[in-house]
């Protein structure tokens, strides 16, 4: 389990990115993120779109961290898909992808996600300091997917209960965290200067 | 207050309303100093989903996709195992017998890196390559295709010079273009036949199966199978024709038919074919008009012959050079 960003030379192989590596170390949280703002398939149609640029654009240069390289392709391709399907919409259904936009551009250099960010251990461990009746609510609702009328029925406690359960997590959580959101600017510390017409070997 | 935060919570989980949606966005437009808040708090619920793997995402089965796409397009040598195999940007197969050849641009050099690809097929050659969206295009004799390395955008655009057939991989969001000399073809999915040699005086489009539209100045017309255009490049008109479209594609297998061709045009078509030139007199054959099969697998003489049985000529073959001269 990676607990901070990989330093760049893990992807290194004779001073060219090695492919294979780069992929099966980034497409996964590349994926969750796109998640994020479009559905599935269109998620792994991102990232490997994000890749095949990659390879293909032979003028990129990349310069700032690898990772937030990656991410900032993955943003900027999520928001091509949504502004093409705001245009279709119909007014009715616009506001869903005015929406997912907003969430979008709260994803800039000023915000990171914690997917990027690598916190994934740190996740793991905030759920286990949650207060009891709390963690419970949460995971019977995040990991087991109930629904909240059907948590409300198992634990014997009302559906605005359950609601409130959540919230709290979810807040107590990112207070939790509030310690770790410095380090997503040390995070970038791996700077490369390396043009991606050496990329694939 | 009370309802927004349950709008808010909902949304968290995608059962939000689309007029849940609204209220939220315009509340978060409202107060901007909780928006931070509210997206990191949303980024935690959805972070969970990769901290759990929630998805059916296989990275090695995303990694095999991704190598699939790059070597469709940067297989430019023939070193492939099977040459019918779609595996390349540019793939040329074996066509009944004849050479493969890896072609070169006119400066005798493969353009690797180029955006745009020209194919150039040699006289007496005839060239079948496959596009990475699953197109097939058979090139004819003396013909010249500009096709980028890479699809990209929302249309795939090609460029024609001389006679090609093409089979169109059916995909309707990115529709298929032909430029050919004085016209455009427009394509959804479909197989159709295109002659314009660029020292012919007319261009002829034959829709074998599909449908295409072809613009020509302002003209427009929609092709059904069957049908054929002849665009008349200096005039500009356009004329349709029912006709039997294999004669117009059997070339791929060897046979070329020419029906009621103008005889000097036929002479042009005989020297792509054969790969030969033909010398004559312009006043001697002008306005004639000849009906001829030609076959791979016999010589120009054969042809010869046979114009001799419409039209007495007398012939003299050089090599490479033949001169005809009416008797």
């Amino acid at each position: 389990m990676m607990t901070a960003a990989q330093p760049i030379e893990f992807f290194l192989k004779d001073g060219r990115f090695d492919v294979n590596k780069l992929f099966l170390h980034y497409s996964k949280p590349l994926f969750y993120f796109a998640l994020k703002f479009v559905d599935e398939e269109q998620a792994k149609d991102v990232v490997q779109d994000v890749f095949y640029k990659l390879w293909e654009d032979k003028s990129l240069s990349i310069s700032g961290s690898l990772n937030g390289f990656l991410f900032t392709m993955t943003r900027n391709r999520c928001l091509q898909i949504i502004e093409k399907q705001k245009v279709r919409a119909k007014y009715a259904d616009a506001v869903h992808f005015r929406m997912q936009e907003d969430e979008l551009l709260f994803y800039s250099n000023e915000h990171s996600s914690l997917i990027e960010a690598e916190l994934k251990e740190q996740l793991e461990k905030a759920i286990e300091e949650l207060p009891e009746k709390c963690r419970e609510v949460f995971i019977l609702s995040r990991f087991q997917n109930k629904r909240n009328k059907d948590i409300a029925e198992e634990l014997g406690i009302s559906v605005k209960m359950v609601e409130k359960h959540i919230t709290k997590a979810l807040r107590y959580i990112r207070l939790s965290l509030g310690d770790y959101l410095p380090l997503f600017l040390l995070l970038q510390a791996y700077f490369i200067d390396q043009k991606s017409s050496d990329f694939f070997s | 207050m009370k309802e927004i935060e349950e709008i808010k919570s909902r949304y968290i989980r995608g059962e939000a309303t689309e007029s849940e949606a609204k209220i939220l966005l315009e509340w978060l437009e409202k107060n901007p100093e909780e928006r931070t808040a509210y997206y990191q708090e949303k980024d935690i619920w959805d972070s969970y989903a990769f901290v759990n793997n929630s998805q059916n995402y296989s990275s090695e089965e995303e990694l095999l996709r991704l190598k699939r796409r790059i070597r469709f397009n940067t297989k430019t040598s023939f070193s492939m195992p099977r040459p019918l195999k779609v595996a390349a940007l540019l793939l040329f197969a074996f066509l009944s017998g004849w050479l493969v050849q890896f072609l070169v641009s006119n400066h005798g050099t493969s353009d690797v890196v180029a955006e745009m690809r020209e194919v150039v097929v040699p006289n007496g050659q005839i060239h079948q390559l496959f596009l990475a969206d699953g197109s097939r295009i058979w090139l004819n004799s003396g013909s010249k295709l500009n096709v980028p390395s890479v699809f990209t955008g929302d249309e795939r655009k090609v460029s024609l010079e001389g006679e090609a057939f093409f089979e169109i991989a059916k995909d309707p969001e990115h529709p298929f273009k032909v430029e050919v000399k004085g016209q455009t073809i427009e394509v959804l999915g479909t197989s159709f036949n295109v002659r314009a040699y660029p020292d012919a005086d007319v261009v002829q489009t034959t829709l074998h199966t599909g449908k295409i539209k072809l613009h020509a100045g302002r003209e427009i017309v929609d092709l059904s199978p069957g049908e054929q255009t002849q665009l008349h490049v200096n005039t500009g008109k356009i004329q349709v024709k029912n006709v039997n479209p294999v004669n117009y594609y059997s070339w791929r297998d060897g046979r070329y038919e020419l029906k009621d061709e103008c005889l000097t045009d036929v002479f042009r078509l005989v020297e792509r074919w054969y790969d030969v030139s033909i010398k004559y007199d312009e006043n001697d054959f002008k306005d004639m008009r000849f009906s001829v099969v030609l076959k791979r697998n016999k010589s120009v003489e054969h042809f010869l012959a046979l114009l001799n049985l419409s039209i007495p000529i007398q012939y003299q073959i050089n090599m490479d050079e033949i001169i005809i001269e009416k008797k």
